[in-house]
C-alpha cells in the first residue's frame, strides 16, 4: 500500500480483516511473510522501537469506540499525547484544537456513557487524530453507527485522506462504505480475491 | 501524568462505589490494626531502655536448688550488693532497691495516699539509674536517714501550689522524711514503678527491722550492678557465686541448699523474665511475638483483598489496558497506573485508618493495660510509619493486579475475548484460603483462651471465693489493733466469719523449709507456710480430710499445732490424712515444733499456672497477719463494705480503708491472660470483618462473570435454591479448605499455651468443628445477597446482553 491511499479491505467474516488491520497497527505479528513500514522491517524491529513507530505513525479507530468509560472526553483526547510525554501546556492547546475542529467543545466534561454512539466514535476519530498520525487504521468504524453518523465519520476520514495526505486503512462490511475507499481489496479466507482501483466517488463529499 | 491516575482513582469510587468502599475500609482496618500493634510492641520494647548505660545494668538474680525443689527469684540479700561493689572490680556501681511489701501509707498532713511507688534506695541510683533531677543536688540527695526525692507527679499531689523541697511527708504515720530533690516522672516503660526514693539508709531503723540492712541470707532486696564497658558476664557471676560460697556456702551446705547467681541485663527484665517476686507482672515475649505476627497477617490478609478484587474486575479492566496500549501506552506506564491507583486508594484508607486508630485505641488501652496514644512516639514517626505502611500497603496490593494486568495483549481484549477473566482464579482461590485460614486460627485461638479461663474462673479450687473481703493489714498500728477489730465485725449481722493470715489466695506467699521432726537434715521441703488466725479453714471454706483445724477452745493450738495439707502430707511420705495427725513437723534447726492436729484438702492458693503445692498452717499472733478475709452474707455486700468501713474509720482513722473481694483477687491471677484473650478477641474479629468484606466484593463479581451461565441453567429448567446452592458451594469449598489447613495449627498452637498451666481443659474436634461451622455461617451469610440476586434475576436479562 501507498502513502496517501485511502484503502477499504472487504470480506465475510473470518477472512482475515481484522487480523491484518492489527498487523498493520503492529498490535499483531504475522506468523509468516514481511511487513516494511516505510522502510523499517516490522517483522524484526524491537517491541520498543515498534511502539515507537505506532506511536509515531498510527492512529486506530475501532467500530465499539473504545474509549476509556472513566475518563472525560477531554481526558480521552489527552490520553495519547501523555504517553508521548507532550508538555501540559502544548497538550491543552492541542487537545482543544481537536475539541474545535470536532464541535466537541461543549462535550469536553461528559463521559463516554453520556454521549451518542455517533459522538462516542468522533471522539474516537478525533483522539486517533491527535497524534497527526500517518496512518489510521479504522475496523468498522460505522459498524454500530445510524447512516447519517456514519456519513459524518466516513466524511472526516477522506477529507484527511484528501487534504492533509492521511493514510487511511478501513475494513467494513458495506459495499457504500467501502466506496468511500479509493481502492478496494477483498479478502476471502485470509486471501486476497480482489484488488480494485475505485475510479469514481459516488459519495458526495458532505460538509 | 499523577493527576491522571488519582482522576481515574477517584472515578473509581464513583463508578464502583462498593468495590472502592470494600478495598478502602478492609485496608484501613489493616493499617489501622497495624499501627496499634506496633505502638504496643515498640512499647514493650522500650522498656528500662531509657537508662544511658542500660546496655551495661544488669539485675542480681538467684538460682537455687533447695531438698524439696527448686527456687528462682529476682531477689538478692540486702548485704550484698555493696560487698560485691568493693570486690569486684567489674562492677563499676551498684544500687539496691526496697519497693513496699504492698503499699505504704504516705501523708502530708490531711493529705493520705496509700502509695505502691515508695521506694529505698541506694544514694548511688543517680549513678546506676538516670534520673533527671530537676531540684535539688545529685550528690547528698540520698544519703541522710530520712531523705526522699519525689517525682513531679507526687510534688504536685501533695505540694500542690507550694515548693515542695525541704517540706516534710510522713510515711505509714510514723516516719519523717524530708524532700531533698524533685526529679521528672520516671518512664511508665520501667520494670519498677519509683514515685518516691527514699534514702536506703533509713532502714537502719525498725521499719524492716534494726539488722535488715545487714542480713547476708534473706531475700528481700533487688540489686543492681553497673558494670564496667567490656566486662565479661560470665567472669562476674563466677566471682559473685565465689562470693555467696565464701560468706554464706556453710549456712546453705547446712540445709542441703545450693544458690548461684546469673545476671539479668535490665533491658530484658520486662519480657524474658518471670522469676520469682518480679516488682511488677512482667510482660511476655510470646504475647509480643504472637500480636506480631497477627498484625502481619492483618495488613496481608486487608491487601489480599485488593489483589483479589483488583484481579477479578480484569475482565473489564483488559479492555482499557488494550486501548491504553493502543494509544501508545508501555507496560511500564501501565504498572504505574496501577500503581499509582492503588496508592491512592490505600493513601484514602490511612485517612480512614488514623480515624480507626483514634477509636480503637482506647479499647486496645483498657484490654492490654497499656496507656498508647496515637502520637505516643511523637508526630514524625507516628507519620512516617502510617505512610510507610500506606505505601508499603499501595505497592504490595497493587503489585499483583498491576504486573498481571499490564501484560494483556491489546488484540486479545479488543476483540472482546476475556483475556482476563480466567487469570488469577487459582491464585485468587489461594489467597481466600489463606484469608480464611488465619481468621480460623485466630478464632480457634480466642475461643480456647476464654474456654480456658472460663474453667479456671468454674473450677473448684478448693476454697470458696465468693463473698469474702479482703483488706490489708498493712502496717504493725493496724495489726496490733486485729483482736479488736475482729471482735467488732464479727458482731455484725452481715458477716458470717473472719479470719487473718499472712498470706491470703491471690496475693504472696511465703515459702518456708520444713520436715518431719525425726527426719535426717536433708529431708526438709520447701512448703508454702501460712501463718494464720483461728477460722481460717472454716472462713475460707477448706475441707478437713482427718483431724480438726485451730479451734480456740483448745488453748495449746496457738502453742504449736500443725495443719497441714495433702500434698505436704505426701511430701512427707505419710501414707493417710488419719494416720498423719498426731505426728510432730517441726522448721529447721528445730525453733518451732508441733504437733499435726488435722489434714485439709489442697486448695488453690496461686494460680492454675502453678502446681498444687504442700503448705503448712499454724496460728501465730496478730503482727504475722497481712490479710484479713471476713466472709458475708450473700446478698450484704453493700451493707457489710460500708459497716466494715465504719468499724475501720473508728479504730484506725490514721488509715485508709481499703478493701477488695477474694475472688476478683483471684481473677487478677489471670490478668495476662485476660489480656491476651481479648487482644485475640479483638484482632480475630477484625480479621474475619476483612475477610468478610473480601468475599463480599468477591461474590458479586463472581455472581457477575457467571450470569451467562446463572441464566442459561436457569432456562435449562434449575431452580432458585438450586442456584443458590450452586453459587454457596464455591464459597464452602474455600471455607472447608481453609479449616482443613488452619485447625491442625491451631490446636497444636493452642495446646502449647494451655500446657502452660497446670490445670486446663481439654478440647477436641468439637471445639474445632464448631468454630469452622460458625465461620461457614458467617461466610455463607456474606455472600447469601449475592447469590440470591444472582439466582433471582430474570435469565432473560442474562442472555439478552451476549
Amino acid at each position: 500500500m501507498k502513502e496517501g491511499e485511502f484503502v477499504s479491505i472487504m470480506g465475510p467474516s473470518g477472512s482475515g480483516k481484522s487480523t491484518i488491520l492489527h498487523i498493520l497497527g503492529m498490535l499483531d505479528e504475522p506468523s509468516t511473510g514481511e511487513y516494511f513500514f516505510f522502510d523499517q522491517p516490522v517483522h524484526k524491529i524491537s517491541e520498543r522501537k515498534r511502539t515507537d513507530l505506532h506511536r509515531e505513525y498510527i492512529g486506530f479507530v475501532f467500530q465499539a469506540y473504545h474509549l476509556i468509560d472513566d475518563l472525560t472526553v477531554y481526558e480521552n483526547l489527552e490520553t495519547p499525547l501523555l504517553y508521548k510525554k507532550i508538555k501540559g501546556s502544548e497538550r491543552k492547546s492541542m487537545v482543544a484544537e481537536m475539541l474545535d475542529r470536532f464541535n466537541m467543545v461543549a462535550k469536553k466534561d461528559l463521559f463516554p456513557s453520556q454521549l451518542s454512539g455517533g459522538q462516542q466514535q468522533l471522539v474516537g476519530v478525533a483522539r486517533a487524530l491527535i497524534m497527526q498520525p500517518k496512518l489510521i487504521l479504522a475496523d468498522e468504524p460505522t459498524g454500530n453507527l445510524h447512516t447519517g453518523q456514519g456519513e459524518v465519520v466516513m466524511d472526516w476520514f477522506r477529507r484527511l485522506n484528501k487534504e492533509d495526505g492521511v493514510t487511511v486503512i478501513q475494513v467494513t462490511h458495506s459495499d457504500h462504505w467501502a466506496s468511500y475507499g479509493d481502492r478496494v481489496i477483498e479478502l476471502v479466507d485470509g486471501r486476497v480475491e480482489r484488488d480494485v482501483q475505485n475510479e469514481s466517488h459516488p459519495a458526495p463529499i458532505h460538509s | 501524568m499523577f493527576s491522571n491516575y488519582l482522576a481515574i482513582a477517584l472515578r473509581l469510587i464513583r463508578t464502583h462505589p462498593g468495590y472502592a468502599l470494600i478495598n478502602i475500609v478492609g485496608l484501613a482496618v489493616g493499617i489501622a490494626a497495624f499501627f496499634v500493634i506496633t505502638l504496643f510492641i515498640t512499647d514493650e520494647l522500650s522498656y528500662d531502655r531509657h537508662h544511658q548505660n542500660s546496655d551495661r545494668i544488669y539485675r542480681v538474680a538467684i538460682e537455687g536448688v533447695t531438698p524439696n525443689g527448686d527456687m528462682r527469684t529476682a531477689m538478692s540479700s540486702p548485704s550484698w550488693a555493696p560487698e560485691l561493689d568493693d570486690e569486684i572490680p567489674e562492677i563499676e556501681s551498684m544500687v539496691r532497691l526496697r519497693p513496699p511489701n504492698q503499699m505504704w501509707l504516705v501523708a502530708k498532713d490531711d493529705l493520705k495516699f496509700y502509695e505502691k511507688g515508695f521506694v529505698f534506695i541506694d544514694s548511688t541510683a543517680f549513678d546506676v539509674f538516670s534520673f533527671e533531677l530537676i531540684r535539688g543536688t545529685q550528690s547528698g540527695a540520698l544519703s541522710a536517714p530520712f531523705s526522699v526525692v519525689i517525682t513531679e507527679s507526687m510534688a504536685a499531689k501533695y505540694f500542690p501550689g507550694t515548693e515542695a523541697l525541704g517540706q516534710n511527708l510522713r510515711l505509714d504515720n510514723s516516719y519523717d522524711f524530708t524532700v531533698t530533690g524533685i526529679i521528672k516522672d520516671i518512664r511508665q516503660q520501667s520494670h519498677f514503678k519509683a514515685d518516691f526514693l527514699a534514702s536506703m539508709s533509713s532502714l537502719n531503723t525498725p521499719i524492716y527491722g534494726e539488722n535488715f540492712l545487714q542480713q547476708n541470707l534473706a531475700f528481700a532486696m533487688y540489686s543492681y550492678v553497673l558494670l564496667s564497658e567490656g566486662a565479661d558476664v560470665a567472669a562476674v557471676t563466677a566471682k559473685i557465686d565465689d562470693y555467696i560460697v565464701r560468706t554464706i556456702g556453710p549456712i546453705l551446705e547446712s540445709v542441703g541448699a545450693k544458690l548461684t547467681s546469673f545476671l539479668q541485663p535490665i533491658e530484658s527484665i520486662h519480657l524474658e523474665s518471670h522469676l520469682d517476686n518480679e516488682i511488677l507482672a512482667n510482660g511476655n515475649l510470646g504475647t509480643v511475638y504472637a500480636l506480631g505476627a497477627i498484625a502481619l497477617f492483618i495488613l496481608v490478609i486487608a491487601c489480599i483483598n485488593y489483589m483479589n478484587l483488583a484481579t477479578a474486575r480484569s475482565a473489564s479492566r483488559s479492555r482499557e489496558v488494550g486501548i491504553r496500549k493502543v494509544l501508545g501506552a508501555e507496560r511500564p506506564q501501565l504498572i504505574r497506573q496501577f500503581l499509582g491507583e492503588s496508592i491512592v486508594l490505600s493513601l484514602m484508607s490511612m485517612i480512614l485508618a488514623v480515624g480507626l486508630v483514634l477509636m480503637i485505641l482506647p479499647s486496645f488501652n483498657s484490654a492490654a493495660q497499656k496507656s498508647l496514644s496515637l502520637l505516643s512516639g511523637g508526630f514524625a514517626s507516628a507519620a512516617l510509619l502510617f505512610l510507610s505502611i500506606t505505601l508499603l500497603c499501595g505497592v504490595a496490593a497493587g503489585s499483583y493486579p498491576a504486573f498481571f494486568l499490564s501484560s494483556f495483549s491489546p488484540a486479545s481484549t479488543l476483540k472482546g475475548g476475556n483475556a482476563g477473566s480466567k487469570g488469577g482464579g487459582l491464585l485468587r482461590k489461594v489467597l481466600v484460603v489463606f484469608q480464611f485460614s488465619t481468621s480460623i486460627a485466630l478464632i480457634i485461638a480466642t475461643v480456647v483462651v476464654f474456654r480456658q479461663l472460663d474453667f479456671t474462673r468454674k473450677m473448684d479450687l478448693g476454697f470458696d471465693r465468693e463473698q469474702v473481703i479482703v483488706l490489708q493489714l498493712s502496717d504493725p498500728n493496724i495489726r496490733t489493733l486485729y483482736p479488736m477489730f475482729k471482735d467488732r465485725v464479727t458482731e455484725l449481722p452481715s458477716v458470717i466469719g473472719m479470719t487473718a493470715s499472712s498470706a491470703a489466695p491471690g496475693y504472696f506467699i511465703q515459702n518456708s523449709l520444713v520436715a518431719p521432726e525425726d527426719a535426717p537434715q536433708d529431708e526438709q521441703m520447701l512448703t508454702q507456710n501460712f501463718a494464720t488466725d483461728f477460722d481460717f479453714a472454716e472462713t475460707l471454706g477448706l475441707t478437713v480430710l482427718a483431724g480438726r483445724t485451730h479451734s480456740e477452745d483448745h488453748p495449746t493450738d496457738s502453742l504449736g499445732a500443725w495443719v497441714i495439707n495433702e500434698s505436704a502430707m505426701k511430701g512427707f511420705g505419710w501414707e493417710d490424712p488419719a494416720s498423719s495427725v498426731g505426728r510432730r513437723v517441726s522448721f529447721p534447726g528445730g525453733n518451732f515444733t508441733g504437733e499435726v492436729i488435722g489434714v485439709i484438702k489442697d486448695f488453690h492458693a496461686e494460680s492454675l499456672h502453678e502446681p498444687l503445692e504442700p503448705a503448712v498452717f499454724r496460728v501465730f499472733n496478730e503482727q504475722a497477719y497481712f490479710y484479713a478475709l471476713i466472709r458475708i452474707r450473700a446478698g450484704s455486700a453493700g451493707q457489710a463494705v460500708e459497716e466494715i468501713g465504719q468499724i475501720w474509720q473508728a479504730l484506725y482513722p490514721a488509715y485508709i480503708y481499703q478493701y477488695s473481694f477474694l475472688d476478683d483477687d483471684v481473677d487478677k491471677l489471670y490478668a495476662s491472660d485476660l489480656t491476651l484473650g481479648r487482644l485475640f478477641g479483638g484482632f480475630s474479629f477484625l480479621t474475619i470483618l476483612i475477610a468478610c468484606l473480601g468475599l463480599f466484593g468477591l461474590a458479586s463479581f463472581t455472581a457477575e462473570q457467571r450470569t451467562k451461565e446463572i441464566g442459561v441453567r436457569k432456562v435449562m429448567g434449575a431452580s432458585t435454591s438450586e442456584i443458590m446452592m450452586l453459587l454457596s458451594t464455591d464459597f464452602a469449598r474455600y471455607v472447608g479448605i481453609a479449616f482443613l489447613i488452619s485447625s491442625p495449627l491451631a490446636w497444636i498452637g493452642m495446646n502449647r499455651w494451655l500446657d502452660t498451666f497446670n490445670y486446663r481443659v481439654s478440647f477436641g474436634i468439637g471445639t474445632l468443628l464448631l468454630v469452622g461451622v460458625g465461620v461457614l455461617a458467617i461466610s455463607l451469610i456474606t455472600v447469601a445477597y449475592q447469590t440470591i440476586k444472582a439466582s433471582l434475576a430474570n435469565p432473560v436479562d442474562a442472555l439478552k446482553h451476549e
